[in-house]
């Protein structure tokens, strides 16, 4: 059984201080739908997109790996192509 | 003929009132394909040097492609071509609706319009039976009334292409409406229609479209369906449609806000994003033959607002009716959207408009200024919807405002060109491009003026793997950008299920051959970008649109965005030099954006 996360959601979160230890929780605490729809092999696929604090996690130097830090605004989407 | 094709221009004079089919030639076919590629071609053999965007000598063309009216994924569309009033060089502004799928069944690829009707005129096609009817009755009649009467007349199924009085009134940004809410909005077409007198097309057909192979046509569009059906990509945008669009270009920190002053808009979620939007979606809507749907219908349930329905808001108005007037009350947006449609307005180049006054009036800058009674302030959503019917009908303010911002700004005077948010004269849609150099090099070397619909590089530099801050590669970025578009847009096949399917340059190249039975191979495809972009860019400067302005306005350059993901980025002017030098010689054109005679010949484009 999968939960709900709300669109605009503030979660206090106390693991690992790595984007990817909170991907981890998420799927913990909210079932493996949000790690199954963003990742394929552990690759984040091509149509969905990780932002954090406005930086694509594709353009980070640590990726997936990146510290998170207090008050960090993290946006998970699919890519788009202009409205 | 090949297959696919109708293999006629209709070509109406509307001073004579004389017309005559134009078969399509050999090079217009292999060399051009359709769409945007005609456009190119045709314009300049229409429209002579220095002709006067709203006088007789120029030319309207509605051109389809050779997918058009097939099965094939998105091919329902079609493209109005002229000599723009906004920029006085190429414009290209697309739609879809029935109209284009009449108009082949009635035997053409398209129609060129010339000349000037003496009194308000009705283009009839029905079949090869062609009409110039007198249009009093309809002349003053908004875009929707216009439509109702006419599906009246001539049957739900009539295919109608038609101006609201802000097109009568020869408004810079008045658009050509289909099926109610299907604009060709952009680089005031409805302008040009209006000039001409004429107050609609309406196009019924009995044919249809021959398919060479129809049996693997029906395949490839099953293959379609079931790619489909396991894309969550396709899956997710036909939920939300582009409002979630918003939720990106927020958090990425290139939102306009507030005429371009700011970039976020914390205001806007769970207001006017997708998940606002979603709220007021009644039911789902796609343009004929597309599984995608990604159109909604929205309904306002409460408020003053209360009962407005209408298919929309689409992301672009979402933004530039709301964010960038500082509104976040969603049905104000849906009513300023309603009233935009119903008069005939763009409203990217609207919300423009009024974000630009309201700056102005916050400046001070219109004191004194006479047919303004009262101060525009941000957030003021009922002064702004009262603006624009003075807008489309040119009463006080609104007259000012007609021209479009380049033009308002430089009567205004006071430094207001700074912040008139525009290339060629084209109002900016709602992507800052201070926010990743590409956007901005898109933005200027975009042909008909400020566009987000020939190439989008947030999708690499914001949302990929480049930086937003750095030149390198963006220049390629865009080319191939654009040259892939350019080719959809002369197949003439809507972008968005290519690029959520998704549909590449190579599927389309096997649909063409499939509907057409010519050999086109995907290198001919992306030949035939490059040749179109080149004759694109010659009409310009034959024009006298040149380097100069392939440019942006000051705030870009000058100004930082001052929050946000992207706080303290501008478009530093040496880099954006290089950039654009470096764009002109992927091209084949020289410094000044010339191109060479080299590539002319390697183009098989005629140097004259």
């Amino acid at each position: 059984m999968e939960k709900e996360l709300p669109p605009q959601s503030r979660i206090d979160y106390e693991g690992a201080a790595t984007l990817d230890g909170f991907l981890r929780y998420l799927a913990e605490e909210y079932g493996p739908a949000l790690t199954r729809t963003l990742f394929d092999r552990n690759q984040l696929k091509p149509h969905c997109v990780i932002l954090l604090n406005g930086r694509s996690v594709r353009a980070l130097p640590d990726g997936i790996n990146s510290p998170l830090n207090d008050g960090d605004h993290i946006v998970f989407s699919i890519m788009i192509d202009g409205g | 003929m090949a297959y696919g094709y109708s293999g006629k221009i209709l070509v109406v004079d509307l001073s004579s009132g004389v017309h005559q089919e134009q078969e399509l030639s050999d090079i217009m076919i292999k060399g051009y394909v359709g769409g945007r590629g005609w456009g190119s071609l045709l314009l300049g053999e229409m429209v002579s040097r220095g002709t006067e965007p709203l006088g007789p000598g120029n030319a309207l063309l509605f051109l389809t492609g050779p997918i058009t009216g097939t099965l094939a994924p998105g091919g329902s569309k079609y493209v109005v071509v002229t000599k723009s009033p906004v920029s006085g060089g190429f414009c290209d502004s697309y739609s879809s609706g029935r109209l284009a799928i009449e108009l082949k069944a009635a035997g053409y690829d398209g129609i060129a319009i010339r000349g000037r009707a003496k009194e308000p005129a009705l283009l009839s096609i029905n079949d090869r039976r062609i009409e110039i009817l007198p249009a009093q009755e309809l002349w003053g009649q908004d875009a929707f009334q216009t439509e109702a009467l006419l599906k009246d007349k001539y049957g739900e199924e009539a295919g109608v292409a038609c101006i609201g009085p802000a097109g009568e009134n020869l408004v810079a940004f008045a658009s050509i409406n289909s099926d109610y809410f299907r604009q060709a909005a952009r680089g005031g077409v409805g302008a040009v229609m209006g000039s001409k007198n004429l107050k609609a097309v309406v196009v019924k057909g009995t044919g249809g479209v021959r398919c060479y192979d129809g049996r693997r046509l029906m395949e490839m569009v099953k293959e379609y369906k079931a790619r489909l059906a396991g894309s969550d990509h396709a899956q997710r945008r036909m939920k939300y449609g582009t409002p979630l669009t918003l939720n990106i270009t927020n958090s990425l920190g290139m939102l306009p806000t507030r005429n371009f002053q700011e970039s976020v808009f914390p205001e806007a979620l769970g207001e006017i994003d997708g998940d606002g939007f979603l709220k007021d979606v009644i039911r789902h809507r796609g343009c004929i033959g597309c599984l995608i749907a990604c159109s909604k219908i929205s309904r306002v349930e409460k408020g003053e607002f209360a009962g407005d329905t209408l298919e929309g808001p689409e992301y672009e108005t979402l933004a530039m009716l709301g964010s960038n007037l500082g509104v976040a009350n969603r049905a104000a947006v849906i009513r300023a959207n309603l009233v935009c449609d119903r008069l005939g307005l763009d409203t990217i180049s609207a919300g423009n408009a009024l974000g630009f006054l309201m700056e102005c009036c916050e400046k001070g800058l219109m004191r004194g200024w006479t047919g303004i009674n009262r101060e525009l302030k941000f957030g003021d959503y009922r002064f702004g919807i009262e603006l624009l019917h003075q807008i489309a009908y040119r009463q006080g303010i609104g007259d000012l405002l007609a021209e479009g911002v380049r033009s308002a700004a430089q009567k205004i005077g006071q430094g207001a060109e700074e912040f008139a948010m525009q290339v060629k004269g084209l109002e900016f849609p709602a992507y800052d491009p201070r926010a990743g150099y590409g956007i901005s090099l898109a933005y200027a070397v975009s042909p008909r003026g400020a566009c987000h619909r020939r190439a989008w590089p947030p999708r690499i530099e914001l949302l990929g793997n480049l930086p937003p801050d750095t030149i390198e590669g963006k220049p390629e970025i865009v080319k191939e950008m654009f040259d892939e578009n350019a080719i959809f847009h002369s197949l003439l096949v809507c972008d968005f299920p290519c690029k959520m399917a998704p549909l590449k340059v190579k599927d389309f190249t096997e649909y063409l051959q499939v509907i057409s039975g010519i050999q086109f191979s995907e290198s001919d495809l992306w030949a035939l970008a490059d040749r179109i972009e080149t004759g694109i860019r010659l009409f310009n400067l034959r024009e006298g649109l040149g380097r100069a302005d392939d440019t942006l306005p000051r705030r870009t350059f000058d100004e930082v965005l001052p929050g946000g993901p992207r706080k303290g980025a501008r478009i530093h002017r040496e880099q954006f030099e290089r950039m654009l030098k470096r764009y002109y010689r992927l091209r084949g054109w020289d410094e000044e954006g010339i191109p060479l005679p080299e590539t002319l010949q390697k183009l098989a484009i005629p140097s004259s």
